[in-house]
């Protein structure tokens, strides 16, 4: 069964006269443990359908099936659950707390969990140590440089060890070398058997993905797997 | 439990973060809670203050008085109907009480003098305590011998001392001057305490307000003294327009008023001229009640206004800073919080600060009250249920307010928070 099965989801901004299909007729079957990338130029609709397939969001109609279970109709507490624990999210403007600490925005979704504080802290030390933020930890969001607080975002999608893991443009604000080194978590997470959908204009990025997925308008135009 | 002491946690952590936000909306509280206190404690202690002394001023008096219009000469109140009605049942004490301004000089100092004159029952009928020499007697009124009494304050400023006894005063009224021998210094009993200086009397306070105001030279001289000797000198028919009782028992005001008045009407024939009306503490007591009222819904109106004012406050600050937060309730909705949890969250961070707001909103508000109540000699007057509402009413908007806002923006979509600037 796949992981996530999508058919015919619209996204419709403003209906009417000027209105914008952010999503237009999108079906689209992703399994347990694959690595997907989804390209597209800017505005083409890539955050919006991340946003759909991580509960954030609401389709103006299609539907969905998470792990064969039609979502559509679950309450707001049940979303949350599900995001809780399936799905760790690295957000295209990181989203992080302000006043939190990078250890405490870490332990966020821990929180949520229920987990025990000594776990919860052994948890996020692993993460922001995975991710070379060890020695940040105390500091707040406006302490880090940009690419720290892109590290931060990512041990917090991490440290949960969800089996899904939403990366909105994870390296857009890295050097190389970063870049570099976030994919290779990426490809570890992916080794441990997560599934990963990323998110990137970058073709160079998307090749190391095992499939593909352009997107443009809305659609998707183009599906490949590389070999 | 562990879910409750985490909230706790995270609640009290979220405010030291937000030090400076936290701060702003306790002000509100504080300002709240603390001008309603200090409003409502001052204004019953201002309230009790004046109960008090009007209580104090009159007790079982009984005050006769004469309607000028309805009446000719001859029906004033003359010295033998105050003998008769001295002579009824449950009539302690009965003097009439005449006001008379004019001017004295003695052989260093001259200026406004004030009599206050009546028969010898004028020291009861005053509240005087007489502190030397003796007070007039009813054979030096009857024989309207010249004599005086002062008050120590008075003996000060003109003599300089209180060794006054047998000191003579020119005493001028009417045209007329006489020498008048000071017999002794009496004081008024009532000691009202602070808001009239250190005279401690409302109508030495007067006098004082009238000195300070330059409306009367610089010595004003107050002289407790048989009206008889007035009369003699201003050529007066003898009778009076007033006259105040003292009875035996607060019970038998009515009735000795009441008997009083009929027997002026039996003496003086004019029965149903409604020409004498008897007035006694008690129906003081009752204007003096609905005085009262008034006074306390007005201090009511006074506080619910701060209190809606205060109430304001809190409701602004908080839904700000709800709203400020908009964004991090859709993070943490993005990361897995239910809305019931965001809820606790908000709830137990409000009540945190409505819990420390109220607190030093009700140290302060007492402070204020304190302060203002023995800067202006009035007692304390703290009512409990008003205390608890003010709080209980700034908390209950302080927590509706915080958590109102929390949970509009916890039944969002998280993208739709998340967009929040
Ligand atoms: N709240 C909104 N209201 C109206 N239009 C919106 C809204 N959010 C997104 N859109 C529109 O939907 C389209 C897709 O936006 P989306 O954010 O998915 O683009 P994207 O592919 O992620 O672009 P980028 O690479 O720049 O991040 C855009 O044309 C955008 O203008
Ligand atoms: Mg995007």
């Amino acid at each position: 069964m796949a992981l996530i099965d999508i058919r015919d989801i619209y996204k419709i901004y403003n209906p009417g006269e000027n209105e914008v299909r952010a999503l237009d007729g999108v079906t689209l079957t992703i399994d347990h443990g694959e690595f997907v990338a989804i390209v597209g130029s800017s505005g083409s609709g890539k955050s919006t359908l991340m946003n759909m397939l991580g509960l954030l969001d609401e389709c103006t109609s299609g539907s969905y099936y998470l792990d064969g279970h039609d979502v559509s109709h679950l309450s707001d507490d049940e979303l949350s659950d599900i995001r809780n624990k399936q799905i760790g999210f690295i957000f295209q403007g990181f989203n992080l707390i302000a006043s939190l600490t990078a250890q405490a925005n870490v332990e966020l979704p821990l929180i949520y969990r229920g987990l025990k504080k000594e776990e919860r802290s052994k948890l996020s030390t692993e993460a922001l140590t995975r991710v070379g933020l060890e020695n940040r930890a105390h500091h707040r969001p406006s302490e880090m440089s940009g690419g720290q607080q892109q590290r931060c975002a990512i041990a917090r999608a991490v440290a949960a060890r969800p089996p899904v893991i939403l990366a909105d443009e994870p390296t857009g604000n890295l050097d190389s070398k970063t870049g570099k080194h976030v994919m290779e978590i990426l490809r570890e997470l992916h080794a441990e058997g997560r599934t990963i959908i990323l998110i990137t204009h970058d073709d160079k990025i998307a090749a190391e993905a095992a499939r593909v997925i352009r997107v443009q308008d809305g659609k998707i135009i183009s599906d490949t797997r590389n070999s | 439990m562990n879910f409750f002491k985490e909230n706790i946690r995270i609640a009290v952590f979220s405010i030291q973060t937000n030090l400076m936000r936290s701060l702003l909306t306790m002000l509100g509280i504080i300002i709240g809670v603390s001008s309603v206190i200090s409003i409502i404690t001052i204004g019953n202690g201002g309230r009790d203050f004046i109960v008090g002394l009007v209580r104090d001023m009159g007790q079982n008096m009984i005050t006769i008085s004469v309607n000028h219009n309805r009446v000719d000469a001859s029906q004033m109140i003359s010295r033998r109907d105050i003998s008769s009605i001295r002579a009824m049942e449950h009539v302690r004490h009965a003097s009439p009480q005449m006001f008379m301004l004019g001017s004295f000089a003695t052989a260093t100092n001259e200026g406004m003098s004030l009599a206050l004159a009546g028969n010898s029952d004028l020291q009861h009928v005053l509240g005087l305590q007489v502190q030397q020499g003796y007070f007039f007697t009813e054979a030096e009124y009857r024989g309207e011998v010249p004599v005086a009494l002062i008050p120590t304050a008075g003996a000060m400023d003109i003599f300089g001392h209180t060794n006054v006894v047998g000191q003579r005063v020119q005493f001028t009224v009417g045209g007329q001057t006489e020498t008048i021998r000071i017999i002794g210094i009496a004081d008024f009993a009532i000691a009202a305490g602070g808001m009239f200086g250190d005279g401690g009397n409302p109508l030495e306070g007067m006098m004082d307000g009238f000195d300070a105001g330059g409306l009367i030279g610089d010595a004003v001289m107050v002289l407790f003294m048989p009206s008889s000797v007035i009369h003699r000198m201003t050529g007066g028919a003898g009778t009076y327009d007033n006259l105040s009782i003292i009875a035996d028992d607060e019970r038998n005001l009515d009735a000795v008023g009441s008997a009083a008045v009929n027997q002026l009407y039996i003496t003086h024939g004019n029965a149903g001229s409604g020409a004498y009306t008897a007035v006694n503490m008690a129906n003081y007591i009752d204007l003096l009640d609905s005085v009262i009222n008034i006074l306390t819904l007005f201090i009511a109106g006074v506080s619910a206004i701060s209190l809606v004012v205060g109430g304001i406050g809190v409701m602004n600050i908080m839904l700000v800073s709800v709203t400020e937060r908009t964004r991090e309730i859709g993070i943490r909705k993005a990361l897995g919080a239910k809305t019931g949890t965001i809820m606790m969250q908000f709830l137990t961070e409000s009540v945190i600060l409505c819990l420390i707001g109220g607190t030093i909103g009700f140290i302060i508000g007492v402070a204020i009250a304190a302060f203002v109540a023995w800067f202006m000699g009035i007692p304390i007057a703290m009512a409990f249920t008003t205390v608890a509402i003010a709080v209980g009413f700034s908390s209950a908007i302080g927590i509706f307010f915080g958590i109102y806002p929390a949970r509009r923006a916890a039944k969002m979509l998280p993208i739709e928070a998340l967009r929040r600037e």
